[in-house]
């Protein structure tokens, strides 16, 4: 019992190497915690950004499936970055039995602030046929 | 334990082990104050991560759940079929398509459950709920009665509809965005359909806080037996060739 009591004595207290390495860890552990936190938050941000972005982009990209070529159809989509352009018209092929005003013509929809660019085909009517 | 009293006999005399036996109330209680203070600072933080993180993990949700309602609006606009049936007053075959500016009934070939058949959807913009959906089977006859029955579910909380429909006959001489349709008078369905989503509170918690668009160019727009109406307001279009012409989505079946 005296040993004991006297060994507490000569214990009492935690020498500042240990209090330090005590705070230490428990700075890395709660800083982990809120940093995969912010993260998580970051992270689902961003996908809700390109969940929204995704949408748009399909709204633009069926838009310029409508056959719009000339342009003439009433742009009715919510302002969004994006531009529509029409490009070349693909090439028929040689062989064909029959004259025809349809044609494939590819297009691109460009995202202006992120600079992306969709690209694809779609029909078209021509005036006179090919 | 002889030896050890004696090499420690040496050292100087220990306090007595009496006056150390514990803390005193005030140490106890600054103690005790300051670990509580700890706790609460820490748990007030924590808490405040937790419902952080709940209330971003529940965005993400509403956030999914409301793509995945719109590209099922889309997909199944896309899959729009001219359903005809018997009009029961006039005897006539007229097709199904009912667009008016704030709802929109049609029958589509595409079903979420994945029934079997044809299914008749109804979106309607309620200016308390949001975007209301009904479906029902489309049988052979007019499944407006059956559509009325169902109970509508909230397919996108927080935001109102707007439709718009798209004339587009013949050669692309004539294309205006009409705010109604009528399968019954047109004979035919619109080539495409707009659907503009405002948000209904304008400090509305994302995802409801953007204007959304769907566009659905419809494909099958026109039915097999049933010919088109010539109420089309353009006299050239009204010749039989244009308006029979195929479509440039059909030339690549």
């Amino acid at each position: 019992m005296k040993t004991a009591s006297r060994a507490q004595t000569r214990q009492a207290g935690f020498t500042l190497l240990e209090v330090m390495i005590a705070l230490t860890i428990t700075g890395f552990v709660l800083g982990g915690l809120f940093t995969l936190a912010g993260g998580s938050k970051q992270l689902a941000w961003r996908s809700q950004d390109n969940l929204l972005q995704a949408v748009q982009a399909r709204a633009q990209i069926n838009f310029a499936l409508l056959n719009d070529e000339y342009g003439e159809l009433e742009p009715v989509l919510a302002d969004a970055p994006y531009r529509r352009t029409a490009e070349d018209l693909l090439e028929a092929p040689e062989r064909k039995t029959q004259a025809t005003v349809f044609a494939l013509q590819h297009y691109a929809v460009e995202n202006e602030q992120t600079t992306r660019v969709i690209t694809g085909s779609r029909w078209v009517t021509l005036e006179l046929p090919q | 334990m002889k030896s050890f009293h004696s090499r420690t006999a040496l050292r100087p005399p220990e306090p007595d082990p009496r006056r150390q036996q514990g803390f005193t109330l005030l140490e106890l209680l600054l103690a005790m104050s300051l670990t509580a203070l700890l706790l609460g600072l820490l748990s007030a933080g924590v808490y405040g991560l937790v419902r952080d993180w709940d209330d971003n993990a529940a965005g993400l949700d509403r956030s999914l759940d409301q793509t995945i309602a719109i590209l099922q609006i889309e997909r199944a606009l896309q899959g729009a079929f001219p359903h005809g049936y018997r009009d029961p007053e006039t005897l006539g075959q007229v097709v199904y398509f009912s667009g008016e500016p704030e709802q929109l009934s049609w029958v589509s070939t595409v079903s979420p459950q994945r029934d079997a058949g044809l299914m008749a959807w109804q979106l309607e913009s309620d200016p308390q709920q949001g975007v209301l959906l009904r479906l029902a089977p489309a049988f052979t006859d007019d499944p407006q009665p059956r559509l009325q029955q169902r109970e509508a579910i909230v397919l996108l909380p927080g935001y109102s509809a707007s439709f718009s429909y798209l004339f587009n006959v013949g050669n692309g001489l004539d294309k205006v965005w009409r705010e109604q349709w009528s399968g019954a008078t047109e004979l035919r369905l619109p080539q495409a359909v707009h659907v503009r989503l405002t948000p209904l509170a304008a400090d509305a918690p994302p995802p409801a806080d953007t204007e959304l668009d769907i566009v659905a160019p419809i494909y099958a727009a026109e039915h097999r037996r049933i010919r088109p109406a010539n109420t089309l307001f353009s006299p050239q279009l009204s010749a039989p060739a244009q308006s029979s012409a195929a479509q440039p989505f059909r030339g690549g079946n």
